[in-house]
């Protein structure tokens, strides 16, 4: 298993072939964006957390911005970061400055947990703040040390710097909440339900994951939990 | 009915450009950087060149340049940004996520770009910047907007996410302004196998200051946002085929003239509106407004071709969009072009024969009528 936020490497051979087959078959589909290879993704990813939603993203920083939104962190409530590389903060800071059209936030504060390069051993939220997420980069499922419903939301890099070595940027949330999964979903692709394009109930941002880097996942998981 | 017509392909244009594209990926695999890497610093350079650009950023998506654009000129809380509201969802909601306000106003017909007028009539204390989009095919009328921007102290910024290859006296979409950007979603005429786009700018602080809030490491303002090694590696692809596609592109777009023009006035075909400047021209998209738009896009539907309609709903009209966070006037022509506007099928893979089926069928919708 490779370190969390590895140095780059190149692809082994059998990988370079997936990824060229990956490639080959998203261009003949037209299928190039949140289609098919993404929903299969999703269900990879929670095929062994019963009862979890999974949401495919651009990008670990999409990912906690979709989710700050969601959950109403621009209506005025503080918001930590723990142990946060550079941009998280930042972002964190400025989402919380937007407005944000969705349920009103009156839980409390919200601590974002950046977990990503630590041992997670058996890692659960610090102090006791209403909601927690947690930025990981390490795959869920049968080996993963973190419980999910003691968790807000997780975000899983998915990147080429993450223990799942994508080919792009590229990130999931994990929940067991499943009213913020939906209005993540609906986040991720300009406020749209995925069935009305261009009616937009929110306003969404554009942090889809493409189908090349679903593809290729997929594959890589599968590969993993044989 | 199978799809005999889609509204657009890559098939065939990726067998061609494969060999090519393989020994690109191969490189990649064998460095191991699939992000912001030497393939997306080659496109950028490449990008630059075609467009006449001094400095080009790459990131996600179009959607991601026009924030950091926004973001790297200071643009944020209590500002406002005209923008027109006929157009692509993301040219407001980045004004959002800016934190500023987006103004909405009417546009013009044929050209769907922003009325000048009614700019400088939604002209505030708080107005920070006018953003006009390039849709369809033509640049919006940037030597008025260039006008008004000035005598305003207005920053002038385009969203010309579709604009690859439009020109106007000579000067690439984007670059009028302080900056501008292009969109590499799939569809576009320099599309990806999924997204991309990038910050056009003659201005070398702005580039650095967006570069910075690409990548992360600016002191203020952060938003996160890196182009894929392998995407680039296909952009820079079809960009060595892109004159060739823009050009094979107009001539569809004439077919489409030749073969529709009898319909007028029920089916109008796109025309150049009144500039002040030679206008080039680029075809992203073929748009008519047609009567019944909605019973010919079923008709076309069940011949087995594919279409789109850009747009159904103004932006004003949406209903994430109120009063709290938009400035939103009277847009009557954007809600006649939503009644009316249909894309047909364009894209370089299409074939003459296939445009010719294609009218063949509108006409055939609008005699049974008869």
């Amino acid at each position: 298993m490779p370190a969390p936020s590895a140095a780059p490497a190149p692809l082994e051979p059998a990988d370079l072939d997936r990824l060229l087959e990956v490639v080959a078959d998203v261009a003949r589909s037209g299928e190039f964006i949140l289609r098919s290879r993404c929903a299969e993704l999703e269900q990879v990813l929670t095929a062994d957390l019963g009862g979890a939603h999974a949401r495919v993203v651009s990008s670990p920083e999409a990912a906690l911005a979709l989710v700050l939104t969601a959950v109403g962190a621009g209506t005025g409530n503080q918001v930590r970061v723990a142990a946060s590389p550079p941009g998280l903060a930042a972002i964190a800071d400025q989402v919380g400055r937007l407005p944000i059209r969705c349920k009103p936030f009156v839980r409390g504060d919200l601590m974002i947990t950046d977990l990503r390069g630590a041992d997670h051993g058996t890692a659960g939220p610090s102090g006791r703040h209403a909601l927690n997420v947690a930025v990981t980069d390490q795959l869920p499922g049968r080996r993963h040390t973190l419980d999910l419903t003691s968790w807000t939301a997780l975000i899983v890099d998915l990147g080429p710097r993450s223990q799942a070595r994508g080919v792009g940027a590229a990130a999931a949330v994990l929940t067991a909440d499943g009213e913020l999964a939906e209005r993540v979903r609906f986040l991720r692709n300009h406020g749209q339900d995925g069935i009305t394009r261009f009616l937009h109930h929110y306003v969404g941002f554009n942090a889809r994951m493409d189908e090349i880097a679903a593809g290729y996942l997929v594959g890589k998981l599968s590969e993993r939990d044989r | 009915m199978a799809t005999v017509v889609p509204l657009y392909s890559v098939a065939d244009s990726a067998l061609r450009l494969w060999p090519e594209l393989t020994d690109r990926i191969r490189r990649i695999a064998a460095h191991g950087v699939f992000t912001d890497g030497p393939t997306v610093a080659e496109l950028e350079a490449g990008v630059a060149r075609f467009t006449g650009a001094a400095h080009a950023v790459a990131v996600n998506s179009g959607t991601d340049a026009l924030v950091i654009m926004m973001k790297a000129l200071g643009i944020g809380p209590g500002d406002e940004v005209v923008v027109p509201s006929y157009t692509f969802f993301a040219t407001a909601s980045a004004v959002s996520h800016c934190g500023a306000k987006p103004v909405f106003v009417d546009i013009l017909p044929g050209s769907y770009a922003m009325d000048p007028d009614a700019v400088e009539a939604a002209i505030t204390e708080r107005t920070s910047a006018i953003m006009p989009v390039h849709l369809f095919s033509q640049m919006a009328d940037m030597v008025s907007l260039r006008e008004i921007a000035t005598r305003h102290q207005l920053h002038l910024i385009e969203d010309s996410a579709e604009g690859v290859g439009m020109r106007m006296d000579g000067t690439h979409a984007g670059l009028w302004g302080a900056a501008g950007v292009l969109s590499f979603f799939p569809t576009k005429t320099l599309g990806a196998f999924g997204d991309g786009g990038m910050l056009l700018t003659d201005d070398g602080e702005l580039a650095d200051r967006a570069r910075a809030i690409a990548r992360g490491t600016d002191p203020v303002s952060a938003w996160r946002s890196e182009l894929d090694e392998i995407q680039a590696a296909v952009l820079l692809e079809r960009l060595r085929r892109l004159p060739d596609e823009i050009q094979w592109r107009e001539e569809l777009a004439a077919r489409y003239t030749e073969n529709l023009g009898s319909l007028a006035p029920r089916v109008v075909t796109p025309y150049l509106a009144p500039v002040k400047a030679e206008t080039q021209l680029v075809f992203y998209v073929y748009l008519i407004e047609a009567d019944r738009r909605d019973d010919l896009a079923e008709h076309l539907r069940l011949a087995g071709v594919e279409t789109e309609t850009y747009y159904p709903r103004p932006i004003n009209e949406q209903p994430c969009f109120d009063d709290a966070n938009a400035v939103r006037h009277p847009t009557p022509n954007a809600k006649a072009a939503s009644d009316r506007a249909l894309a047909l099928p364009l894209y370089a893979d299409l074939t003459m024969a296939a445009v010719d089926e294609v009218c063949s069928i509108i006409r055939r919708f609008y005699a049974q009528e008869s």
